[in-house]
């Protein structure tokens, strides 16, 4: 029986303990959290590295791409300075100062141009019209080179205060027949000329070996690892190109127009639906441009090697912190599982403790919930052993209303006076025994009036003053007031019983016993008193009559007192029931407290009410 | 709630470990391979062949390609070219680009290997056969066309009457009947007619043959080592009054005809023939089947007076080492 309310209990406290508990378990849900942290920080931070990595070797390959081509401008200007300076030395050391027939003219330009015929194909002078007049090295003119006609002297003749670099050209001048071809780039100036008396212009032309600039370039192409760089003029037209035959030829394009037009910077543009940054760098005295190309690609294909190198660190990271995590998980939550476990195996009654280790939040919690749970352990035996109380106290409560004993002496004693001839003492008692088994009855309610209790207190004592032969006097002194309040039935006659069998019952009538019932309000309750003025008690005898434990020794039974002392106070609550004062040899003064609730049948239906629901409750 | 926790963290490092490994092998095995293409032509070193060169080259830089020109002499035979052919397929190539070799069962030994091969200046063996073989190289028919145009050209269209020296290469004789029969076909139409047809072995020279002919007005040769030999000839007035015309592709032959040791010079664009064939290799390595197919160079015929334009400079450019 007791299990069964403990688990009624604790089914209606706790349902959801009952069953597992649905969703993800704190541990999983720690994890999940670090992770997604994790994650989210190691994809930050990877990006932002990427990016600034990205960044940064964009700006190294465009500085060293600046530096390069830094360095190439000062070749290709120092090759293109040395070509003016011959120019210039030829014509104001020579020509402005030595007729041209002058020997001498010839042997310093055979000079000339053995010092600097690393660089030089040929220094050439003609005369205004395209005569030849003298060349280094000598060598047989072609037969019709058609020299008007050519673009450097055509350049030259035109614009007479300039010095003029040409396009790379073969030239086409001398017959050579071992090297047929010679790639050159022209320097020509028109030049003042002394022929004697008379004084004529002519064209000075310094043939530089193409194959310089093109050596220049070729080693910053060489291992140019994707970039490549390439020249040309201020129109656009290409100079040298790593790929200048597919060019030429229409197989490959250039943006070189475009980058002729612009100013030294850097810039970007697209070529063959490739981005790509377009560095751009003038070189003196020619206007020509030095263009370095980084494509797009070049700097992804670094970047794909780092963006792998990323991939695998980033993995590597979230791997060890996926481990850390854990690890952290587990030490945060084995704590709260091994309670939660605990608070399982408690409820499965597995064991009697709940678990109370780990941080000291979790110890608290654990001692918390321990408390808790014994706190309600003891509620709930309470409120079991106050059912089974109540259940023993409506069992007194009937027991009272039916006594046999009392009926079978009650019974003998009338039929003892019919006997006798004492026919109205008889139809007396008779009727005060209708009467009392009446409001015992009382329609099975459980309220009644004071009114009525005291007159069911009246006919019991009638009757046992007639069977204990008036040893004893009766005696009620109520305020009328209070009898039209309620009370719990019967709450006066165990008094009564146990004043006349444990108080004035065993005294003669000349002893003077008596017994009075009052009954006084006083302030919100009423008082009703049982006083006798018998054996009395002794202290320990007063202190253990409303004591529920069996054992300890009572004046009789004490099951009378306590019974009534428990049904006013589940009925009415904790601060009413029953006081008692005794003397031992002077008597015993019981008072009844109540609350004092004026008596309708309303009231009576309501608290009866009450009185069920409770019941149902526990 | 721990089992199945347990199996996803295991599986999560699992998946995790398996990709960072991935990525930690990418960043050393990134580089993706250059292919090999081996070519193998007929006396390799030759300055004949330096715009070819230069045009294998220049594609396979744009395309990423390893070439390999391999080492030969004069007189390559089948024998020989499949030599090279093996050891260039134990090496790893990914490719052939051949000139054929002359000789009997060339066909044979070209079927014996897997790898694709391309096939540059002529296929010896026609279709239809058991397997063709794409070629990229000239018309050779167009050349010798082209040829009979210039001497046509060279005598105001009147040919009439006129008699005609041929030299060719007795080293080609597939290149030079095909050459010989547009030439001819070309010639006979403005009335001309070839007088003779004489065949010039690599160690004996034609000049001493040619002297002992005569009684044509023009000599029309056919290969570019003849010309060379037949321009020099020329020039010492060692042809008996004849003009010589001729197909050729070195720098010395364009130099001829500018010095007028011959009064026309056809060519075709070999650069271009060596650019499409390494080209068209790629392509088809990089998975375009169809990017092996026959395709015809383009053939011109320069005059003396256009030479330094720019479009012939362009030409001479790729004609030089």
């Amino acid at each position: 029986m007791k299990d069964y309310f403990f688990r009624r209990i604790k089914k209606r406290f706790f349902p959801y303990r009952m069953k597992q508990v649905p969703g993800f378990g704190i541990q999983a849900m720690i994890m999940m959290a670090m992770t997604a942290i994790t994650i989210v920080i190691t994809v930050t931070l990877g990006l932002l590295l990427f990016n600034s990595y990205s960044k940064s070797l964009m700006k190294l390959t465009l500085q060293d791409t600046d530096s390069l081509m830094d360095r190439t401008v000062d070749n290709l200007q120092g090759e293109l300075l040395d070509m003016r300076n011959i120019s210039n030395t030829v014509n104001y050391n020579l020509i402005q100062a030595l007729d041209v027939k002058n020997p001498q003219l010839t042997q310093q330009l055979g000079l000339l141009y053995e010092s600097a015929r690393d660089s030089v194909v040929s220094i050439a002078l003609y005369s205004n019209t395209g005569s030849l007049i003298m060349s280094e090295p000598s060598l047989n003119q072609k037969e019709d080179p058609n020299v008007t006609r050519q673009p450097w002297f055509m350049d030259a003749a035109s614009e007479i205060e300039n010095m003029h670099f040409s396009m790379p050209h073969i030239q086409n001048l001398f017959q050579n027949a071992s090297d047929p071809y010679h790639w050159v780039i022209s320097l020509s100036r028109s030049v003042d000329l002394t022929d004697g008396d008379a004084p004529s212009t002519g064209v000075l032309l310094v043939d530089m070996d193409y194959g310089r600039i093109k050596e220049i370039m070729e080693q910053i192409n060489d291992n140019a690892d994707g970039k490549y760089y390439y020249l040309c003029n201020n129109r656009g037209q290409l100079i040298y190109h790593p790929c200048m035959d597919q060019i030429k030829r229409g197989l490959l394009k250039e943006n070189s127009l475009y980058m002729s037009s612009k100013v030294d910077g850097s810039y970007r543009d697209v070529l063959h639906s490739m981005k790509r940054y377009s560095r751009v760098k003038t070189i003196s005295y020619t206007g020509w441009k030095l263009v370095g190309v980084v494509p797009d690609n070049v700097i992804r294909s670094s970047m794909k090697r780092f963006r792998y190198f990323i991939l695998t660190a980033g993995g590597l990271l979230i791997m060890m912190l996926l481990l850390v995590n854990r690890m952290i998980a587990r030490r945060i939550s084995l704590p709260i599982l091994t309670l939660n476990e605990s608070i399982r195996a408690y409820e499965a009654g597995e064991t009697p403790n709940i678990y109370a280790g780990g941080s000291a939040e979790i110890r608290y919690l654990g001692r918390s919930v321990q408390k808790s749970y014994e706190e309600i352990d003891h509620l709930m035996k309470q409120i079991v052993e106050e059912q089974n109380q109540r259940r023993k106290s409506e069992m007194a409560a009937l027991q009272s209303q039916i006594n046999p004993h009392f009926l079978y002496n009650t019974l003998d004693s009338i039929t003892w006076m019919v006997e006798g001839g004492k026919n109205d003492e008889a139809v007396r008692m008779i009727s005060q025994l209708a009467r009392l088994l009446r409001i015992s009855l009382s329609k099975g309610h459980t309220i009644i009036s004071i009114d009525d209790e005291i007159r069911h207190c009246e006919s019991y004592m009638s009757i046992q003053s007639i069977r204990y032969k008036n040893r004893f006097r009766f005696r009620c002194e109520i305020d009328r007031e209070i009898r039209k309040y309620s009370t719990v039935k019967l709450v006066l006659q165990p008094l009564l019983e146990n004043a006349i069998y444990y108080g004035v019952g065993d005294m003669d009538e000349d002893d003077g016993g008596e017994i009075v019932v009052r009954g006084r309000m006083q302030g919100d309750e009423i008082c009703l008193t049982v006083e006798d003025n018998g054996n009395g008690m002794t202290g320990e005898e007063l202190d253990n009559l409303l004591s529920e434990d069996e054992k300890v020794p009572k004046h009789g039974s004490g099951v009378g007192v306590i019974n009534v002392h428990n049904r006013i106070r589940l009925l009415f609550g904790q601060r009413y029931g029953i006081t008692a004062e005794s003397e031992p040899d002077e008597g015993t003064t019981i008072t009844v407290h109540l609350p004092a609730i004026l008596y309708s049948e309303e009231k009576r239906r309501e608290m009866e009410r009450q009185m069920k629901r409770k019941g149902e409750r526990l | 709630m721990e089992k199945p926790s347990r199996a996803i963290f295991i599986t999560v490092e699992l998946i995790l470990a398996i990709f960072t490994a991935t990525m930690a092998v990418k960043i050393s095995t990134d580089e993706i391979p250059q292919r090999k293409v081996a070519v193998i032509v007929e006396d390799s070193g030759n300055s004949k062949w330096d715009s070819y060169v230069k045009g294998l080259k220049d594609a396979a830089k744009a395309n990423n390609l390893h070439l390999v020109i391999c080492n030969t002499d004069k007189g390559l035979n089948p024998e020989e070219e499949k030599e090279l052919m093996e050891e260039q397929e134990s090496k790893g190539v990914s490719g052939f680009i051949l000139q054929q070799a002359q000789g009997s069962g060339g066909q044979v030994i070209l079927d014996s290997f897997h790898e694709p091969i391309l096939l540059n200046f002529c296929r010896l063996t026609d279709p239809p056969m058991k397997k063709t073989y794409p070629l990229i190289a000239p018309d050779n028919e167009k050349l010798g066309e082209k040829l009979g145009e210039c001497i046509v050209e060279g005598y105001n269209g009147k040919l009439e009457g006129r008699r005609v020296g041929v030299v060719c290469a007795a080293s080609s004789p597939k290149v030079m009947m095909q050459r010989q029969k547009g030439l001819q076909r070309v010639l006979e139409k403005a009335g001309g007619k070839i007088a003779w047809t004489l065949y010039r072995e690599d160690d004996t020279g034609i000049s001493d043959a040619v002297r002992s002919r005569s009684g044509v007005s023009a000599i029309a040769v056919l290969d570019t080592e003849s010309l060379e030999e037949m321009a020099d000839a020329a020039a010492a007035h060692d042809v008996h009054g004849a003009v010589v015309y001729g197909i050729g592709a070195s720098i010395k032959t364009v130099y001829s005809l500018e010095n007028e040791s011959i009064a026309g010079l056809v060519t075709a664009d070999l650069y271009d023939m060596g650019y499409r064939s390494v080209t068209a290799m790629a392509q088809y390595l990089s998975g375009s089947k169809k990017a092996l197919k026959d395709q015809s160079i383009e053939i011109i015929s320069p005059k003396k007076n256009e030479l330094f334009s720019e479009k012939y400079q362009t030409f001479l450019a790729t004609m030089e080492r």
